[in-house]
């Protein structure tokens, strides 16, 4: 039994030390074969737009700076050096930089249109308990916007991602301890926001 | 007891944590946009590559100087420098040496 688990744990590390060479080849190629960067845009794009979305609350402007990060990458994938951060660290910060620009660029325009209000988890019986929940999910949105970029990137990787400590660790260049206790303090934050907004959920 | 006190002073804390998995559930793009971005990356990403494209010649040279073929090049460099300097010696030794073009002493 602990041979086959020994083994079993082996095959694992073998596979992901597999998988991550052939996404170092496939970032190598990217650099000068079309086909492999169009292999990288369709294994990342849902990720980076889904970040920039939470970011910035409305598909139009997710929808131009997920195409500002993709070209930015595409013209600077040649200069890609992996220092051991997952590449899925590197895109991140492009797109968290792109993010930051377009907020220092713009004024705070909540832009609420219908078919985000509709975005539910989950269908209530009566519209009126919908509009609720609704109302109720805006409002913890707008509390995420509120803190710092850090911590926005932290809560979308954990909540929308569903990525481990050890793996957003990784990305943000900290160590896994240090997540947990920044994730600790960010929901202590963001419940205070929530009560000073009369949050009721 | 103290555990049920414990659950409860979490309470907050897991009730904030199911409404975060609401509040950012997964949003995926237009599929339009997604294809048409994906071409438009794709096609940009060719004409990058074209334009970069190094000329036949450099490329020569360029191969000349990977690790392994820089040693021999630099070694027949060399030599090839030392055999000049020697030829350009003798001529040198020749031409002086045995009075070409001087007058014979009378």
């Amino acid at each position: 039994m602990k041979k086959n688990e020994e083994l079993g744990s082996q095959l694992e590390v073998s596979r992901s030390s597999c998988e991550e060479e052939s996404e170092r080849e496939l970032i190598a190629r990217a650099a000068t074969d079309p086909a492999a960067f169009g292999e990288l845009y369709e294994r990342y794009v849902d990720r980076i737009y889904n970040y920039i979305y939470h970011r910035v609350g409305n598909h139009h402007d997710a929808e131009d700076l997920t195409a500002k990060t993709f070209q930015r990458v595409l013209h600077h994938i040649d200069r890609y050096v992996d220092r051991g951060a997952p590449f899925s660290a590197w895109l991140y910060r492009i797109a968290h930089n792109l993010v930051a620009n377009w907020h220092r660029d713009r004024s705070r325009r909540q832009v609420i249109s219908l078919d985000e209000l509709a975005h539910s988890a989950y269908r209530q019986a009566d519209p009126y308990s919908q509009a609720i929940q609704n109302e109720q999910i805006e409002m913890v949105r707008r509390a995420i916007r509120r803190l710092n970029p850090e911590r926005q990137t932290l809560l979308i990787l954990k909540h929308s991602e569903h990525l481990s400590n050890a793996e957003i660790a990784e990305i943000l260049g900290k160590s896994e301890g240090a997540i947990k206790s920044l994730y600790h303090r960010t929901l202590l934050t963001l419940r205070r926001l929530l009560e000073e907004q009369g949050f009721t959920g | 007891m103290n555990a049920n006190k414990e659950i409860v002073s979490l309470m907050p804390m897991l009730n904030l944590y199911k409404w975060l998995n609401l509040a950012l559930m997964p949003v995926r793009p237009n599929a339009g946009f997604r294809h048409r971005l994906g071409q438009r990356l794709v096609a940009e990403a060719a004409r990058l590559h074209s334009a970069h494209q190094t000329p036949a010649w450099l490329a020569f040279l360029q191969s000349l100087l990977q690790p392994g073929r820089r040693e021999i090049v630099i070694g027949a460099t060399v030599g090839s420098l030392i055999s000049i300097a020697g030829l350009i010696a003798l001529i040198i030794h020749l031409v002086h040496g045995h009075g070409v073009g001087k007058q014979p002493v009378a």
